[in-house]
């Protein structure tokens, strides 16, 4: 499978697309960032959870429960986009859900199996995909995207918060 | 924690909320169905995967991955009340979502293991639940509910369906 073209998603998700198709076979990729990501979070010192790097930035946790919810809500969209609906799917503000989310009373390590634990189950539905789905349209918050660029935003935007916690955390 | 009131949830789900009330906790309700469903959907006979009960009906099949489809929509939408979402929530055909999928293509031991896992998942986010976050409400469909109320409806939906495998088909 080829990575997306432009007008497979929006101009705002171009960084993720771009992140994603460095990385070869992109069902393969998601397949393997369900481990790699687990044990990124698994071999931090559990205390380091809570370190943010500055004030007003989300802590460890937080970024996780933030990749969480993102892969529901991205996994939501796929399966709809798949089975072929018409309606604009909203968006959500990722700051108002962190802030109602309390992700800093759990535990790093139950983040990590929760990330794990939805992407496998997401991965039975990414394989079950055809090819006839990989190109079918949806909208989402006012831009149209294939299900495809859809699979390469969501490893692209886990890639790009990993990248961001290994530069700015550890 | 107690079975919703009326103003809970839609009145065409009132049914549903019936089935999983007086059954104990609603959590541990749908702790117990995780393995309860995959036990009973892994032992249907092969030779009634493709088996309808009358002409325009669901195969076993085709409910299977509408009870798929059903878990993630619920998850969906559960996750945006629990992190205070107050914009309306898409609704979605159920039979244009089933028929728009060749679950013939699939095994039922496939789709029984993608249901096991969803559930799995989601049960990370039931879990961790706080009592403030039972009490949140959101809109999906066109009717307003809380996010207990959805959590009667997802294990009520699941019952009710098993119910009919068990009348009508088996």
């Amino acid at each position: 499978m080829n990575a997306p073209q432009p007008d497979e998603y929006s101009p705002m998700q171009a960084g993720y697309v771009q992140l994603a198709s460095e990385n070869g076979n992109i069902i393969e990729l998601l397949t393997e960032l369900k481990d790699r990501t687990y044990e990124f979070f698994m071999q931090l010192p559990p205390e380091k959870g809570d370190y943010a790097y500055a004030e007003d930035k989300w802590t460890v946790k937080q970024c996780l429960n933030h990749m969480i919810d993102t892969e529901r809500i991205l996994a939501y969209r796929l399966l709809c986009f798949a089975r072929s609906e018409k309606q604009t799917m909203p968006g959500f503000d990722q700051d108002t859900y962190e802030a109602v989310a309390h992700s800093n009373t759990r535990t790093l390590a139950s983040l990590a199996d929760e990330f794990r634990t939805v992407r496998a189950g997401n991965i039975f539905f990414i394989n079950s995909l055809t090819p006839d789905e990989l190109v079918v349209r949806g909208n989402a918050t006012g831009y149209t995207i294939t299900v495809k660029a859809l699979l390469y935003t969501m490893a692209g935007h886990e890639l790009h918060h990993l990248n961001v916690l290994k530069e700015r955390y550890l | 924690m107690s079975a919703p009131l009326p103003n809970e949830y839609a009145p065409l789900q009132a049914n549903y909320v019936q089935i999983a009330s007086n059954r104990g906790d609603i959590i541990k309700l749908l702790n117990k169905l995780k393995d309860d469903t995959y036990e009973f959907l892994t032992q249907i006979p092969r030779g009634k995967a493709s088996f309808a009960y009358a002409e325009g009906k669901w195969t076993v099949k085709q409910v299977i991955s509408h009870l798929i489809d059903s878990e993630r929509i619920f998850a969906y939408r559960l996750l945006c009340f629990s992190r205070g979402e107050r914009k309306e929530l898409p609704s979605f055909d159920q039979d244009q979502y089933v028929f728009a999928v060749d679950a013939e293509d699939r095994s039922l031991k496939n789709l029984a293991d993608e249901f096991k896992a969803t559930r799995e998942a989601n049960l990370y986010l039931f879990n961790n639940l706080t009592p403030e976050q039972l009490t949140l409400t959101g809109s999906a469909n066109g009717y307003f509910m809380t996010v207990n109320g959805l959590l009667y409806v997802i294990a009520g939906h699941e019952m009710h369906h098993l119910g009919i495998l068990r009348d009508r088909y088996l």
